[in-house]
């Protein structure tokens, strides 16, 4: 747990980067730190290592204030991601990743056993080990960053914009990479960024900052979008900001419609009685299985039973977001969109109503 | 330790002294930008010519003055054409780097953007691409000049020298005056120089006042 | 460095066959006359012969380099490494160049009097600007996010100098040795005429004496010594410069 009591930063200029900053953040959680530039998010994050120093209040680690440590000790247990990697030249990418663990005294071969591990973690070729920082891509050079930062197996780390100087296919691959270790490392994080949403995509929760450093709002990205607390957060949620909460849930968080199913020959009584069950004048046929064959009108069906029935396409994965949903809703016929399970089985309908429920 | 009365008496022959300081040191300029400029425009159009060019300008600028001098006397004697020559040869190394590495840093996008508009090579060199690498190109005449107003008191050791003159008369003499008139006028060259070619600079190039570099 | 080497062969050859030309004008045979010199066993012998004075010469420039280096290195560093006084070591370089060698020589001379000591002054004096300019632009032009990202891992500040400001900043670091130490060879040179020994004896010695063989062969092992310490001192810095920093 990291804890900022009324944390001021004052520049030597005068300019008050962060204002009487009270903040929580939880342990094995991701804390996205957001606002506009000069708003002290960034000032923030480099009072937590003491890259700059609080000029008032406290900060404190699990309960100890962060000058008690010596600093380089201090730093030395906490993981540090910057935009531009800061590789060092001199060194080979192995060297590098094995700075921290040098400075603690491992072993040589606990070390390299450490680098070898983390070359793969990042997704690096083993051989990159002997390579110099300047012969790597941009997204390398970032990748090994990360793995630097994570040598020692810091408990915290903190990311300042570490993805915001590589190509957006790049740094998409980056975040999806990045969420999956998180899931499996579960560390304390960080994150700081300027792109509202890359802090949404990320965070379990944000802070939102406004100018003159003072925190305009701290939530869940969910909360954020359904209640912004003032004009400015609305302002910098941006557009949209509905579609954006769809895009955070996932199609399992919304309630299922009742759904007019009927198996491959139903009679044309079964078929009434399931529309009327569903008030709808349309049945959506499914096989043994209860994978989706088609569709059918309920009165063309009831003319002709033997007929084929209409292909159906608007199908979510239950891993899917409620955003993806939506997108299948614009173009199904019946203004509903089934969920399948991995295997292609019917979970549910949903309707509009459905994702309002869940937005509400 | 300075004689004021010397220094009157002797007027005359210390400004002909500096007069020929300033020729050598402008001539040895002139020639050594008339050779290195050429010469770096090659290594910009041809790369592979710009290692061996600054190999060699190294070199002939790594060997000591006075041995570069006695050098050449064997071809032109105890006479200022020997002393022009070492001077030149001394300017070379840091002209053509410095123009090589101008031209170079004229940005990608102000080249390509030229060539679209439709400028011929030439006159993109000349309109375009000169005017943004003149700061480093005069960062390297300031260099040269300088370093070459120093090197002509050592051919004074080959007959020639301008001020340098002054300092072997203070020696064979063990007279300070002449000494100390030729150092601080010559010190004071360097330095006039250096200002003269930095206010050339200013206004030549009007949109970098201003700014910091 | 082959390629340095290559061209000091040409340039050694090139002026040995423009002697030979110039001679046949003169009518005297004066590459035989250097040949001569070189080959005459008094000049390999005694205070006066080669051995003697290249030795003399290299230690003239050794001890004036090393001392410059052990003043200008931690002072260049230190304002590099702290960020302070730009202005003044960006400059110095530029000042000493002002500063006409030949004639600080014999001012020293002339205040001080014949001496070791007042010449290796002088030299020391022209060698310091150099290595205190390159070696603030070399601690400066390290890579401010390097720099914070060697703080932000636990570095202490002597961990932060040593092991990553110092080994970047050294190729520009060591090019400001190199310059000193090449200017000092040539200064030294010209030290000869205030009494000083080593390889500008010949020089100085064979002008006064209009001896063409002396000073011609003094010239060619003068020169060939500065090339050679400039591609020694070259090939150091690349022994001990990582790999990582050429570009």
């Amino acid at each position: 747990m990291i804890e900022f009591s009324s944390v001021t930063k004052r520049f030597p200029d005068g300019t008050v980067a962060v204002d009487a900053l009270d903040l929580t953040l939880a342990t094995g959680e991701l804390t996205v730190l957001v606002g506009p530039s000069g708003c002290g998010k960034t000032t923030s994050l480099r009072m937590i290592n003491r890259l700059d120093e609080a000029s008032a209040g406290t900060i404190a680690i699990d309960g100890v204030d962060i000058r008690q440590h010596p600093v380089t000790e201090l730093r030395r247990g906490i993981g540090y991601v910057m935009q531009h990697s800061g590789l060092f030249p001199h060194r080979t990418i192995g060297d590098n990743i094995a700075t921290v663990p040098r400075l603690l005294g491992w072993d040589k071969k606990r070390v390299a056993a450490r680098v070898d591990e983390l070359i793969e973690t990042v997704g690096l070729e083993r051989d990159m080990a002997k390579r110099y920082p300047h012969q790597l891509s941009g997204g390398q050079q970032q990748r090994v960053g990360v793995a630097r930062a994570l040598a020692a197996d810091p408990p915290i780390m903190l990311m300042d914009e570490p993805f915001a100087a590589v190509d957006p296919i790049v740094r998409k691959r980056l975040q999806d990479e990045f969420l999956a270790l998180q899931a499996r490392l579960g560390k304390t994080i960080v994150f700081v960024t300027h792109d509202i949403d890359e802090a949404i995509r990320l965070g379990d929760r944000i802070a939102v900052f406004g100018e003159g450093g003072r925190l305009a709002q701290f939530a869940t990205p969910n909360e954020l979008l359904a209640a912004p607390k003032s004009d400015f957060v609305v302002d910098f949620l941006g557009a949209e900001p509905q579609l954006k909460r769809l895009s955070l849930l996932p199609v399992s968080a919304a309630a299922t419609i009742e759904a007019p199913l009927i198996a491959t020959g139903a009679t044309a009584a079964e078929a009434t009685s399931a529309a009327d069950t569903a008030a709808t004048d349309w049945v959506l046929v499914v096989d043994g299985e209860r994978r989706i064959l088609g569709w059918h009108r309920v009165a063309d069906y009831a003319a002709d039973t033997a007929r084929a029935p209409e292909s159906f396409d608007a199908v979510v994965g239950a891993g899917d977001t409620l955003r993806a949903a939506l997108g299948a809703l614009v173009i199904s016929p019946l203004g509903v969109v089934a969920r399948v399970d991995a295997d292609g089985r019917f979970g549910g309908l949903l309707a509009q109503s459905s994702l309002h429920r869940a937005l509400s | 330790m300075i004689r004021w009365d010397w220094i009157g008496r002797h007027a005359d022959d210390i400004l002909a002294q500096l007069l020929q300081h300033v020729e050598l040191t402008g001539f040895a300029l002139l020639f050594g930008f008339a050779i290195a400029f050429p010469l770096a425009l090659a290594a910009i159009r041809w790369p592979r010519l710009y290692g061996p060019s600054l190999a060699a300008t190294g070199v002939l600028f790594t060997v000591p003055s006075l041995a570069l001098f006695i050098l050449l006397i064997p071809f032109t004697g105890l006479s200022m054409a020997t002393s022009l020559i070492g001077l030149t040869i001394y300017t070379l190394l840091i002209l053509f780097r410095n123009i090589v590495e101008g031209l170079r840093g004229v940005p990608f996008e102000v080249r390509e953007a030229s060539r679209a508009l439709g400028y011929s090579k030439s006159r993109q060199l000349l309109t375009v691409e000169l005017p943004i690498a003149l700061p480093v190109i005069m960062a390297g005449l300031r260099i040269a000049a300088i370093t070459t107003i120093g090197l002509v008191t050592v051919t004074a050791l080959i007959g020639q020298g301008g001020l340098g003159r002054l300092f072997i008369t203070g020696f064979t003499l063990h007279f300070t005056t002449p000494l100390l008139v030729g150092f601080v006028l010559s010190i004071a060259l360097a330095v006039a120089v250096d200002l003269s070619l930095a206010g050339v600079l200013w206004l030549a190039t009007p949109w970098n006042r201003g700014r910091r570099t | 460095m082959t390629r340095v080497a290559l061209f000091v062969a040409l340039w050694w050859l090139a002026a040995g066959s423009a002697y030979a030309l110039g001679l046949e004008s003169d009518g005297a045979n004066t590459v035989a006359q250097v040949w001569h010199w070189f080959v005459d066993p008094m000049h390999w012998q005694g205070p006066d012969g080669l051995p003697h004075r290249i030795g003399q010469h290299i230690y003239y420039v050794a001890v004036s380099t090393a001392i410059a280096a052990a003043i200008a290195l931690p002072v260049g560093i230190g304002l590099g490494h702290y960020g302070r006084g730009g202005l003044l070591a960006i400059n110095i370089a530029n000042i000493g160049r002002a500063i006409p060698s030949f004639g600080l020589i014999i001012l020293m001379f002339l205040l001080v009097g014949f001496g070791v000591v007042p010449v290796l002054v002088a030299l020391v004096a022209l060698a310091i600007p150099p290595m205190v300019t390159n070696s603030y632009v070399g601690m400066q032009s390290v890579d401010p996010a390097v720099r914070q990202s060697a703080a932000a891992l636990g570095l202490t500040r002597w961990q932060r100098l040593w092991q990553v400001e110092l080994p970047i900043a050294l190729p520009l670091i060591m090019a400001g040795v190199r310059t000193s130490a090449v200017q000092v060879m040539s200064t030294a040179t010209l030290a000869a005429y205030v009494g000083l020994g080593g390889l500008g004896r010949y020089l100085i010695d064979g002008l006064a004496q209009q001896q063409l063989a002396q000073v011609v062969g003094g010239a060619i092992v003068v020169a060939i010594l500065a090339v050679c310490t400039e591609i020694g001192l070259a090939g150091v810095q690349k022994l001990v410069q990582s790999p990582g920093l050429a570009r």
